[in-house]
């Protein structure tokens, strides 16, 4: 039996796999919003300032730190705000974000 | 499985079908209004997400000047031309295309654009960030034409070096005036901040006989009980606030005769100089073009910032209804950045992102010494919460407030590079 070309096999596979694909070659996922903000003080690129840049860290230092702060609370530290209710998991996707970061400029 | 010819053929019919995504991305056109911290960010986010998008940023300003050191600025503590921000400047680092002029009007059902005199621009999605705009019908005798006699310096234009100018002639014995207006407004903690930098002005000038009164539409404020401990410490007896219920708040003023009268007050009081910051509400294109609803600010789905009003019509920064984030130049990129990122996802039809947005809140109570309020929001069923709050503690000591107050002036650098590109003054 002569299939249509919609139906073959090979066809599905292609027409399925490549759009899944196809971003991993144009650009990488784009950053979360949550992680965008971060930049707003911790500046790629930028070590001169308090600030530090978090594309020069590693995901598990990121990680480390940011529990560091959420586990010994200190009002003083913004850190400490920020972290207060933020679960393992979001920390770990964070601290990859942050990390691999380029940074818009 | 080897591929056969066919196979390939097969495959590169098949990729018109993604294409048409690209092809949607690349043809986007989306028109952001206002070059503030919310257009701004949010015009350079959707330059980045978006490489192939037809970006217009439109603001009636050539420049302007940040809110944030605004203060610093009106006490002579910092130069203007370091808070003042070149519109070109902004869309050349951001790549997009600039236009300065008026927004006449927005078509909300065309999604068109109209302005004075570059035509009208037809977009897959609007972006405004208007800012606020003055209730000139709240305090007698206040408007337009007389509010620069008491200067609020509020909206980064002139007004500053007017203010700055005045606080700079104060006599030793004068008597300051600033009137604090009625939740929600722009920047929570500024009246205060500004309070506390002008004591900080007129100590080092040795005019310790000054006088400066907080005429305040409230009863509480951002921070409160940390700037009081910091008045007391280091301007005692200098700065009083008067609240709400000891009818502080300012109802009518002569500004010919720097007279001001609080509720119920049968003499109005004498001042050198009052900086007289009006009740606020958003922006005129936002009211004036169906944005707004009966509280005179803009309702959103905090998700995307979209309107609630008007589909495909976004509104962020002070205009939009956000609370409980407060209107400050850091939720206004925040959310812009949210935006930003909900409207690449949706013209690519990709899942939404993740709703999250960040804010703190730096105020200086002199040169050296800040405190400082922060929250982490999130977005849940079309209503924004804070998921984690938190201030300087009251019981901080000074090298505290220092390290807060270098944290701070590295803020003002920071969010100013992320929202408008490297400074290029001061």
């Amino acid at each position: 039996v002569k299939r249509g070309l919609a139906t073959s096999p090979r066809f599905v596979m292609i027409a399925l796999v490549l759009p899944m694909l196809l971003p991993c070659f144009v650009s990488a996922a784009p950053m979360s919003p949550l992680a965008m903000s971060c930049e707003g003080c911790h500046r790629p690129h930028a070590a001169a300032t308090p600030f530090v840049a978090l594309d020069q860290l590693s995901a598990a230092t990121i990680a480390a730190d940011l529990k560091r702060f959420r586990d010994q609370p200190d009002p003083a530290n913004i850190m400490s705000r920020f972290t207060k209710n933020l679960p393992d998991e979001q920390i770990a996707r964070l601290a990859a974000e942050l990390s691999a970061a380029q940074g818009a400029r | 499985m080897i591929l056969s010819r066919r196979d390939l053929l097969a495959a590169s019919l098949a990729l018109p079908a993604i294409g048409a995504q690209a092809a949607q991305r690349r043809g986007a056109r989306i028109v952001v209004v206002g070059a503030g911290f919310g257009g701004a960010t949010c015009a350079k986010y959707l330059r980045v997400l978006m490489p192939d998008a037809d970006i217009t940023l439109i603001d009636r300003r050539a420049s302007f000047y940040t809110g944030p050191f605004t203060n610093l600025v009106i006490a002579g503590l910092r130069v203007p031309d370091s808070i003042e921000r070149d519109v070109q400047r902004i869309a050349d680092d951001h790549r997009v295309r600039l236009i300065v002029d008026e927004v006449t009007a927005i078509d909300t059902a065309k999604l068109r654009v109209g302005t004075a005199r570059h035509g009208v621009h037809a977009a897959d999605r609007i972006v405004i960030s208007p800012g606020i705009a003055m209730r000139w019908d709240a305090i007698e005798g206040l408007d337009p034409t007389h509010s620069a006699q008491m200067p609020h310096a509020w909206t980064g234009d002139a007004q500053l070096l007017a203010l700055r100018e005045r606080v700079a002639n104060l006599s030793d014995g004068a008597t300051v005036l600033i009137a604090a207006p009625p939740n929600p407004y722009r920047c929570p903690p500024g009246p205060y901040e500004r309070a506390s930098l002008i004591a900080c002005a007129l100590t080092r000038a040795g005019r310790r006989r000054c006088k400066i009164l907080i005429a305040d539409a409230k009863d509480d404020f951002s921070k409160r009980a940390l700037f009081e401990l910091e008045w007391d410490q280091l301007y005692p007896g200098l700065i009083e606030w008067i609240p709400r219920a000891k009818n502080g708040e300012v109802v009518r003023v002569d500004t010919s005769a720097n007279a001001v009268w609080l509720r119920d007050a049968s003499a109005p009081i004498k001042v050198d100089l009052a900086t007289i910051i009006p009740p606020q509400r958003a922006a005129d294109l936002a009211a004036q073009n169906d944005l707004v609803d009966e509280s005179g600010w803009c309702p959103i789905d905090p998700a995307n910032f979209e309107s609630r009003r008007h589909p495909h019509i976004h509104v962020i920064g002070d205009a939009a209804l956000a609370a409980p984030m407060p209107k400050s130049g850091f939720s206004a990129n925040s959310q812009a950045k949210l935006c930003a990122a909900a409207i690449a996802a949706s013209l690519s039809g990709k899942p939404a992102p993740d709703p999250r947005l960040l804010n703190t809140c730096y105020s200086l109570v002199n040169e050296t010494a800040a405190i400082s309020v922060s929250g982490y929001y999130g977005a849940v069923n079309g209503r924004l919460s804070a998921i984690s709050e938190g201030m300087s503690p009251l019981s901080g000591d000074v090298a505290l407030r220092e390290r807060e107050a270098r944290q701070a002036h590295a803020w003002y650098d920071s969010i100013t590079a992320d929202s408008f590109g490297a400074a290029h003054r001061g």
